[in-house]
């Protein structure tokens, strides 16, 4: 430990220089004020012994000087022949730490010497530590803007305009822990994932990623809501630590044929708004993702009917247990009164979260809140395609390839996919590939339900027909026996221009044709819903046998 | 003490009073670590829980892997309807036993 004293006093200078070294502390030295700022900026001595009345520059002038020039603690002593209590008080005021009236007994200037290097030691170890902590929080919110940036590119990939798909998303850390995924599918019709991960922030932002890769890729290769909660599911599952998961309402919404879709684990404010004004409750049926294996796990999805003008609502459940000054909650009673009759509300998510800030008042949220409102506008839903646009790798040529798909089969997978894959390894990613989906689409459920099944579709008709014929159809498919569906994608390149014939064909019992010719394409009721006026729509010609069980489009590109 | 738990034999009840969040995290933890996660029945009683969130459930997992996934050996009791409101509709019941 380096000592400086300060002192006019020749005398005084060599007797305690000689006392310090004997105690082993350096000294420097310093005739006045002046001289001690320069000898401190030069020596860095760790403490000052200081005068009070020296020529040039006084201690008061040079101990206030020095205290602001210094980057780190430095004690300073003040000894002094002064006695009187407003001269010892100002030794304080200008910033010394501590002083000592002349004459001075050795030991008590030893005493106060080791305390205040303790003093100082502390002192300085609290800087350290607190540069060392201010060093990681920058770190680490640098890292967070990075983990956000991330994060925020995948939830803005969404498909949907702010106008028919309205949310509000309120972070409580830098970055929440709720993921809301749109995705157009290939074959029309759209894909909404709604999740809520356990806590937030990083943590939870980290899981983010997988689930919208996930959904994305497999969202755009036709795969269907089954398929993709399975996935997204075992993914997670392997990812992520015990005690952490995703709850999560996936919808798949198919306005073609008025069906809505819904895998709800653990989402607890979930809902149809009817036109009519009715109110109808999502249960959450399942776990959260990421809980159970892939053999316990049931992705099994919960049909709706929707019609246009409908509206789904969303909400986690940081809306439902927002609290307010006395530690009520929301709850789910206040939030269904909110939304009731919503349907026609266009300014419905505005009016909730008003709801929700009177109700908290000064009360802050302590989780994520999010609330997403769709509305089910068919003409504006039918008229997203899926996001691939750009035309590339069209082969050019003539090609015919042919499946023969059994019972079996058929039983366990969707052939979208399979069959998606090759329009666009044979025909390149167009724009028009969106039609041949929803052609296949709707080719194959035909030949599925109506020709395999034998389902009529006036089941439909009545209200509560709409769930039966899907509780039927899932029925039938499990006890489904015997059956098959031959199709085949025939290409031929007439003047730079492709025509795609498709065929399809079914074992089942077929269907009275004549029927169709009474068709009118303005009517949305009839024979398979709006599927068979869409094909006619797309389609060059769509022609069907006598027996009603094998179907052929031509499709130009 | 928001988190306390008591040992009979090879019954271990775990009681949670107050808020079941992130903050008892280390204590209900430290309820059954040093127990024979293979053999052992858990109860916890949450008769005097007033509220759980997402990281409570995560905690109930964590206990739920400790003891093998067995969901006869582990059982959430007298839960308020509240707090049975969270379990149902995140389907815990299919994971534990509810009584």
């Amino acid at each position: 430990m380096k000592i400086l004293l300060v002192d006019d006093d020749a005398t005084n200078r060599l007797v305690l220089s000689a006392y310090l070294k004997k105690d082993g502390y350096d000294t420097v030295v310093a005739e006045n004020g002046q001289q001690a700022i320069e000898v401190f900026l030069a020596e860095e001595p760790g403490m000052i012994l200081m005068d009070v009345m020296m020529p040039v520059m006084d201690g008061y002038e040079a101990t206030a000087k020095i205290k602001e020039l210094a980057t780190r603690f430095i004690p300073i002593i003040f000894l002094t022949a002064m006695t009187d209590e407003k001269a010892l008080s100002k030794c304080v005021e200008v910033g010394g730490d501590d002083f000592l009236t002349k004459p001075y007994s050795r030991v008590i200037l030893n005493a106060k010497i080791e305390a205040l290097i303790r003093v100082s030691q502390l002192y300085n170890r609290v800087v350290e530590q607190h540069d060392a902590l201010e060093k990681h929080q920058i770190q680490e919110q640098q890292e967070q803007r990075v983990a956000r940036n991330v994060f925020n590119s995948l939830m803005n990939k969404g498909a949907l305009d702010k106008d028919v798909f309205h949310t509000h998303i309120s972070p409580v850390s830098l970055f929440n822990g709720d993921v809301v995924l749109t995705a157009v599918r290939p074959s029309g019709g759209l894909h909404i994932l709604f999740g809520d991960f356990t806590g937030h922030g990083l943590g939870a932002a980290l899981g983010a990623l997988p689930v919208s890769e996930t959904f994305y890729t497999m969202s755009s290769k036709s795969y269907g809501i089954e398929e993709i909660c399975c996935e997204i599911n075992l993914k997670l599952k392997n990812q992520l630590p015990v005690g952490m998961f995703l709850a999560t309402c996936f919808l798949e919404l198919d306005v073609i044929n008025s069906v809505l879709k819904v895998w709800n684990g653990a989402i607890p404010g979930a809902y149809i708004l009817r036109k009519t004004g009715e109110t109808i409750r999502i249960q959450s049926t399942n776990l959260p993702f990421a809980i159970l294996g892939p053999k316990e796990f049931d992705s099994t999805p919960t049909v709706f009917e929707i019609f246009d003008g409908d509206k789904i609502v969303l909400s986690t459940d940081g809306i439902l247990e927002a609290e307010n000054t006395d530690g009520e909650m929301y709850g789910t009673k206040l939030f269904e009164k909110q939304i009731e009759g919503g349907a026609i509300n266009a300014e419905l998510l505005e009016q909730v979260m008003i709801s929700l800030d009177e109700f908290a008042g000064e009360q802050e949220a302590n989780d994520d809140i999010t609330l997403a409102i769709i509305d089910c506008d068919f003409d504006y839903i039918n008229g997203l395609h899926s996001e691939t646009k750009t035309e590339v790798n069209v082969i050019d040529g003539d090609w015919e390839i042919g499946f023969k798909l059994e019972h079996t089969i058929i039983k366990r997978i969707d052939p979208l996919p399979l069959l998606n894959y090759l329009i666009n390894f044979f025909l390149g990613v167009r724009e028009k590939n969106t039609q041949v989906n929803m052609i296949l689409s709707e080719l194959c459920c035909n030949a599925i339900d109506h020709g395999l099944l034998g389902l009529d579709s006036s089941i439909k008709e009545t209200p509560s027909g709409f769930m039966d014929f899907y509780e039927h159809k899932s029925k039938g498919l499990e006890s489904l026996q015997a059956g098959t569906i031959f199709l085949n994608l025939k290409n031929t390149v007439i003047d730079n221009n492709s025509i795609l014939t498709i065929d399809i064909e079914d074992t089942g019992a077929g269907f009275d044709v004549s029927k169709l010719k009474k068709f009118n394409l303005c009517e949305n009721e009839g024979y398979c819903g709006r599927g068979y006026p869409l094909l006619v729509n797309f389609c060059e010609s769509v022609e069907f046998n006598n027996k009603g069980n094998k179907v052929e489009c031509v499709f130009k590109f | 003490m928001p988190v306390s738990s008591s040992v009979n034999g090879s019954n271990v009840t775990i009681t949670v009073t107050g808020r079941f969040d992130f903050s008892s995290h280390k204590d209900f933890r430290e309820t059954y670590a040093n127990t024979d996660g293979a053999t052992c029945n858990y109860i916890v009683d949450m008769s005097n829980t007033e509220y759980i969130d997402s990281s409570a459930l995560g905690m109930l997992l964590l206990l739920r892997e400790f003891a093998s996934s067995d969901k006869s050996r582990i059982t959430l009791k007298d839960a308020s309807a509240d707090v049975k409101d969270i379990l149902v509709v995140s389907n815990f019941d299919k994971l534990f036993t509810l009584e």
